[in-house]
């Protein structure tokens, strides 16, 4: 935790404080999910990005008035057989983005399931986002936004669509997840103490394993 | 010693003890008791001598303190005496002791003993040390007698006997003749001898001698008297002693004599002794005669003396004092005379000595003299000899020189030009050579290009020649087919005939299509050029010889230390160029050397497993060689597999590829295809001819083997293959990693495979590298490392690693996937330990592969830092938490099945059992075997028996206590053999080599149990238990065949076969027979009636089969139908399932003539029906 201190000292902010959220992307294969963290993290889009075994991870930090969140991303494989995987990597993680292919049907009812696994599985805080990707592909269109627009507000989602090629709502969907994370002492109790990880709820994820998924 | 001596004296010592002169019995019962030669020996020595020699062995033996030091150290010992009894020769122990005062060496059975068996007088002995027998043997041999041959263990021992022996001698025969002279001195030594006082015993003696006077009184007294009367009776004492002796001795020789002839010998050298003594005696007699002449002339001196002095007494009338005092001085006189006799005596010998000495010294003078002149004589030759030599040596020195001087200079002119003419001859010739040389190089060096180019095109050639041949021959057969169909069915049918011709059409142009030319990517024309040619055109720079991008390929590293690693791999290079250039150039020529040594000693045979390969593939395999090494390494794996399945088998899976329109997989692999190595060339965009083949390795696969299907990673690994490796080598390199060299159920539904991998690297990790665990642990950080495991390092890993990964993994299998994931994280250790945020060592980790520059390094951890690393220790960890996964797993998958399912939610991905079933029944066995229930049945089973064996596999593993030689279990895990199935026949059930290989050669010949085939065997011989019996029909199908034209023409192009057709009129045949739609509950004895839920299958004609058994409704069905048409059969008995009442077989359509309603006999199709039911069961 020295390095977090550290950190704040660069930034020079001396009222700010750094909050660590770990978030993570779920969503059915090829929907774009890497493009999203690649577009967010580095500004890239490749049109072929190799598609995502087990899962990456990647970080990226976002200055929000006066304080700095640093997510650290776990993108996920999309193929519905590695979802034996996505567990390990949502157990304890603030945040999700459930992303979906606005061209592409399919890809939503996915996306639904992701959401109903988070809710049950997950942390109950967790935020959860649904990106509707793609969507310079508009006129392929096979997923109406006020469906999706919809289906968000009964399940208190944040709901934005998005895409990697244009950028559009990347850095947006992000920014509007750091702020609807709590930022309370208490859920990033070691944000000020400098102990243990900072906006990890170590016992509600312990539930959560207990619980039953994949344990490691 | 005077205890000793005393009882010497007493016992044995007869003859000096006057006593015994006096006590002639006691004598006589001595001698009697002795032997002969003992007598012998004691009377050869002249007895008087012996007397005053006693005196002075005693006092010489005090003298001697070298010798005999201390009472403890007396010369005495054992020894073994030989003797010779009856000829036969033994050694007896014997104590033996020397005595003193008699100078005789006497010994005894025992040191104890008073009595002796025998004595030795060393006096007249000769000692020698006996060279026949051992070294510790002496003989002591006196004159006349037979040796006493004495042995010890000590060869010092009888050594030190020796010496003493001969020193006591020599003292004795002098002192014995010293006693002699003084004997001869007249009476006075008499008187003296016997006076000093210095010895006891000699006290003793003369007391013995005074109280033999019988006046013990007067004794001092009688020694003083005048001897007038004293000397002849000694004498005649001892002539008496002499006479008995020899009296007694010859009466006894005389006595012996009458005894026998035997000791006739022995007796005669008796008497010869016995005259010798005699006349020794008789000389004895008559000195002592003269002796009594000087005695008798003295006397009559002294009577004189004694006269005058009585005289002078009388006169003098001097008092008894005065006589006293007188007597007193006379002795004092002789006293003082016998001294000064002595001190006399001791002058004679010195003055002797110094006459000696000086003549001596005038000897060592003189010759002294002599060798003075001897050495100046020869100084004198040294002197002349030398000069003499300096003058020769100066004289040829002279010589040579002016000869040589004058002859060598014209000698050195001539030669010298000569030389010189050499030289320049050589130096041209040098010239001309080098040139030669120069020019031949480069004459060299074009042939090699020219050859390097032939052989390209050779091999692209050869390639292509190959490819054209296997197109040929595909097409050939399917030709052949269609001809063998259409002469078969004949005209009967021209649809069939029809769609055999389009496949041939559709083949014909797929085989002309040129990207399908089936060569490795990398040996595209492109790819060689670049290689060889750096300085090609610039576009093409920005690919790697196997055609990645070399501009994107750095474009994964997006952290900031970017730069440090560039400049730290740069440094590297530039270590490697300056420094050790040359040792690294050797290195790459050696390496290089042994690749092109190992694949020309390879030639054209097989690639066989050894030690040498696997140490060299550990070094890498060089660019050119992959193709043909992983080709070879693939067949070793697979072999056995691809002979099974036929050689045809990849391109009847195209075909079959081509026709099936409904690949679950199909829809990722497309999504897929282009994201597989998007940075490299020959897979960047959709026309590609690598994505191609991708498509269609990947589909294959697929259809190959269904319960994978296809999972995101495979496609990285068909993708690394195509480059190096044919299409169809491709597909078999994917089979072989999926099915043969990785785990089973590693990519199939839940990467349970893969899962267990993570732990159980997870465990490795803590135990090889126990700090980075528990620092990785710290900080929270789950390794999980899925993508390296399933896309075998082609994920995050730089193509020159992941090649080199590869080389191995072919080779040595799945365990050099922790072996290198282990080495990365060592590589990396120490700055993944100096690192303190998860948030940094994740990002970290996650570029691992990014950041590793040395890749020799890394195969240099991997291979010998972590050793070491044995397969039963990842098989017992990944059995330990195969069941733990397992259920977890399990949990996950109940609780996902409990969420909501929204419309649409397509399971195409999760492969089904039933497409299993279908494609197995299909493409392998052709064996008809479906139903519904059954195959639920079998899907259970199967899945539970994938379980199983894998348990089983792994608790074989670990059980595998079964007793046999290392080489034995490396053959058996080669060839993937439990060990526990070989039949053994070595003691103690070990299992022997021979057993192996003879399991082996049969394994060769047999097929395992597919999962299919072994729960049919089980279910079937349980079913052989139920009472049934069958009843066989005969069913026209004229009208159903009238109708299938038109079912055809409906399918629209979807094969049609009978099956469902069968299937549909037996399930409506159950509507009107509720009953047999029943199954049996054997626990309660009672039938299950389903009563009408019969399965109405609406459209069954246009439903393949995969469809109609994938209808959930239709589980839980009664009756199984077997075609057993299909397979040409006739009849068939079918076994009736467990549960089930009612089993059918249905047989091969025939054609056959038939009667019909009107007694024609017109064409009809026939097929035997034969159904086998469950005896009295309770219809109503």
């Amino acid at each position: 935790m020295a390095t977090r201190g550290g950190v704040q000292r660069v930034n020079g902010s001396t009222q700010g404080k750094i909050f660590q959220y770990k978030l993570v992307l779920l969503g059915e294969s090829a929907v774009g999910k890497s493009s999203l963290v690649l577009r967010f993290v580095k500004g890239q889009f490749h049109e072929y990005q190799e598609s995502t075994i087990g899962a990456a991870f990647l970080t990226q930090t976002l200055c929000l008035d006066d304080t700095t969140v640093k997510f650290e991303i776990w993108d996920t494989a999309g193929q519905e057989r590695y979802q034996s995987l996505a567990p390990m990597y949502y157990r304890g993680a603030q945040a999700a983005i459930v992303v979906y292919d606005i061209t592409n049907q399919d890809t939503f009812n996915r996306a639904k399931t992701w959401v109903k696994e988070l809710q049950r599985q997950a942390s109950p805080n967790i935020v959860i986002a649904l990106a509707g990707n793609k969507s310079d592909l508009a006129r392929k269109r096979a997923v109406e936004m006020e469906q999706a627009q919809v289906y968000a507000e009964e399940n208190n989602l944040l709901f934005m669509e998005t895409s990697a090629k244009t950028a559009m709502n990347v850095n947006e969907i992000f920014l509007e997840i750091a702020k609807k994370l709590p930022k309370s002492d208490q859920s990033s109790a070691g944000g000020g103490s400098g102990s243990g990880r900072p906006g990890v709820d170590l016992t509600q994820s312990s539930q959560n394993t207990s619980s039953g998924c994949c344990k490691s | 010693m005077q205890m000793d001596l005393i009882s010497f004296e007493q016992e044995h010592d007869n003859t000096v003890s006057p006593k015994k002169v006096d006590s002639p019995n006691g004598y006589g019962e001595m001698l009697e008791d002795d032997q002969i030669c003992k007598s012998d020996n004691l009377n050869s020595q002249p007895s008087p001598s012996l007397v005053v020699s006693f005196d002075d062995a005693s006092s010489s033996t005090s003298d001697a303190t070298a010798v005999a030091p201390t009472p403890s150290s007396r010369l005495s010992g054992y020894f073994n005496k030989l003797g010779i009894k009856g000829g036969i020769r033994n050694y007896k122990r014997r104590w033996f002791t020397f005595n003193d005062s008699t100078g005789k060496l006497i010994y005894y059975r025992n040191p104890g003993e008073l009595t002796p068996l025998d004595e030795v007088d060393i006096r007249k002995a000769t000692f020698s040390l006996h060279p026949q027998f051992k070294d510790s043997s002496f003989i002591i041999k006196i004159s006349n007698d037979k040796p006493l041959l004495l042995e010890t263990n000590d060869r010092s021992v009888a050594l030190l006997w020796f010496d003493t022996l001969q020193e006591l001698r020599k003292k004795y025969i002098m002192d014995e003749d010293l006693n002699l002279k003084g004997q001869s001195g007249g009476p006075n030594e008499f008187y003296n001898k016997d006076n000093i006082p210095s010895n006891g015993s000699i006290f003793y003696d003369t007391n013995v001698f005074v109280s033999n006077e019988k006046d013990p009184p007067v004794r001092v007294k009688s020694d003083l008297e005048p001897p007038e009367t004293k000397p002849p009776n000694r004498l005649s004492v001892f002539g008496r002693i002499r006479s008995r002796s020899t009296y007694l001795v010859s009466g006894r020789k005389e006595s012996n004599k009458s005894n026998g002839c035997s000791q006739c010998s022995d007796y005669e050298s008796s008497i010869v002794n016995l005259t010798d003594d005699l006349n020794a005696v008789e000389n004895e007699l008559e000195a002592s005669r003269e002796v009594i002449k000087v005695l008798q002339l003295q006397l009559e001196a002294t009577v004189r003396e004694k006269e005058s002095l009585i005289e002078i007494c009388k006169s003098h009338s001097i008092t008894d004092q005065m006589l006293h005092t007188l007597a007193q001085r006379e002795k004092e006189l002789t006293l003082t005379e016998s001294r000064f006799r002595q001190s006399e005596n001791k002058v004679e010998k010195l003055t002797a000595e110094s006459q000696r000495l000086i003549k001596e010294r005038d000897d060592a003078k003189e010759e002294l003299n002599l060798m003075r002149e001897l050495i100046h004589v020869k100084d004198q030759t040294v002197m002349s000899l030398t000069n003499k030599i300096y003058d020769l040596e100066k004289g040829r020195k002279d010589e040579t020189a002016n000869n040589e001087r004058s002859n060598i200079r014209k000698l050195e002119q001539d030669e010298l030009e000569s030389l010189k003419d050499s030289v320049n001859a050589y130096q041209l010739q040098n010239k001309c050579l080098n040139k030669e040389i120069i020019a031949l190089n480069d004459i060299r060096k074009v042939l090699e290009k020219k050859q390097q180019e032939l052989q390209l095109k050779c091999y692209d050639w050869e390639a292509r020649c190959c490819q054209i041949h296997s197109k040929l021959l595909s097409l050939l057969k399917e030709l052949k087919q269609t001809m063998e169909m259409s002469e078969n069915s004949e005209e009967n049918d021209p649809q069939q005939l029809i769609s055999s011709n389009q496949s041939i059409k559709t083949l014909v142009t797929r085989l002309l299509d040129e990207n399908s030319l089936d060569i490795p990517l990398s040996w595209k024309p492109g790819n060689r050029k670049r290689s060889e040619e750096h300085t090609s055109s610039s576009a093409d720079m920005d690919y790697d010889e196997l055609g990645f991008s070399l501009k994107q390929s750095d474009c994964e590293i997006e952290f900031n230390d970017k730069l440090a690693v560039k400049s730290e791999a740069l440094n590297k290079m530039k270590m490697k160029n300056e420094g050790s250039e040359p040792a690294v150039a050797r290195q790459q020529f050696e390496w290089k050397y042994r690749w092109d040594y190992f694949i020309g000693n390879l030639g054209s045979n097989e690639l066989q497993k050894s030690l040498e390969l696997k140490v060299l593939l550990r070094t890498g395999v060089p660019q050119e060689y992959r193709c043909k090494i992983w080709r070879m390494l693939i067949n070793i794996r697979i072999r056995n597999l691809k002979e099974r399945l036929g050689t045809n088998y990849y391109q009847n899976l195209c075909t079959k590829s081509a026709e099936c329109k409904v690949n679950p997989a199909a829809k990722q692999i497309e999504l897929d295809l282009l994201r597989t190595l998007p940075n490299n060339k020959h897979f960047e965009n959709i026309k590609s001819p690598g994505i191609m083949r991708l498509r269609q390795v990947l589909t294959c696969y697929s259809l190959h083997s269904p319960a994978v299907g296809y999972c995101q990673g495979m496609n990285r690994l068909a993708a690394v293959a195509l480059l190096f490796m044919p299409e169809e080598d491709a597909f078999w390199t994917l089979v072989a990693i999926i099915e043969n060299i990785m785990p089973p159920d590693y990519f199939t539904a839940n990467l349970l495979g893969a899962h267990v991998d993570q732990f159980v690297l997870r465990e490795l990790l803590n135990e090889k590298m126990p700090n980075l665990g528990a620092h990785l642990e710290k900080h929270h950080i789950e390794l999980s490392l899925f993508s390296w495991f399933l896309t075998c390092f082609v994920d995050n890993v730089p193509s020159n690693i992941y090649l080199r990964i590869w080389d191995v993994f072919l080779y040595e299998g799945n365990k050099v996937l922790f072996r290198f994931a282990l080495a990365f994280l060592k590589y990396h250790s120490t700055a993944i330990l100096s690192m303190n945020d998860s948030l940094v060592i994740n990002q970290y980790i996650r570029l691992i592969g990014y950041r590793t520059t040395d890749v020799d390094h890394l195969c240099h951890i991997a291979f010998n830092q972590l050793n070491p690393f044995r397969m039963r220790t990842v098989k017992a960890k990944r059995l330990h938490h195969t069941q733990m996964v397992t259920n977890e797993l399990n949990k996950l998958d109940s609780i996902r099945k409990t969420l909501p399912v929204h419309e649409n939610n397509d399971n195409s991905d999760t492969p089904n059992l039933l497409v299993l079933v279908e494609i197995r029944l299909r493409g392998e066995s052709k064996q008809a075997l479906v139903q519904a229930d059954q195959v639920d049945q079998v899907a259970d089973l199967e899945a539970s028996q994938i379980c199983d064996s894998q348990t089983t596999n792994f608790l074989d593993c670990k059980v595998d206590k079964i007793s046999t030689t290392p080489a034995v279990r490396r053959i058996a895990a080669q060839n993937n053999i439990k060990l526990s199935n070989v039949k053994v026949t070595g003691r103690d059930g070990r299992i022997l080599k021979e057993d192996l290989l003879k399991y082996l050669e049969e394994a060769k010949n047999s097929v395992p149990f597919t999962v299919i085939q072994r729960a049919m065997f089980k279910s079937m011989t349980q079913s052989l238990k139920v009472p049934h019996f069958g009843l066989s029909n005969k069913m026209t199908l004229s009208n159903l065949l009238n109708i299938l034209p038109n079912l055809k023409e409906r399918a629209r192009g979807i094969k049609l076969t009978f099956m469902p057709l069968f299937m549909k009129a037996l399930s409506l045949a159950l509507n009107d027979f509720p009953m047999l739609n029943s199954s049996i509950d054997e626990k309660n004895e009672k039938y299950n009636t389903y009563g009408l839920i019969v399965t109405n299958i609406k459209n069954a004609q246009n439903l393949s089969i995969l469809e109609i058994l994938r209808r959930d409704d239709l589980t839980g069905g009664t009756i199984t139908s077997y075609i057993i048409g299909s397979i040409g059969g006739l009849f068939g008995i079918p076994v009736i399932s467990p549960t089930e009442v009612v089993i059918v077989a249905i047989g091969q359509i025939r054609t056959v003539p038939i009667f019909n309603e009107k007694d024609e006999i017109v064409k009809g199709y026939i097929i035997n029906i034969f159904c086998q039911r469950i005896t009295k069961p309770s219809i109503e």
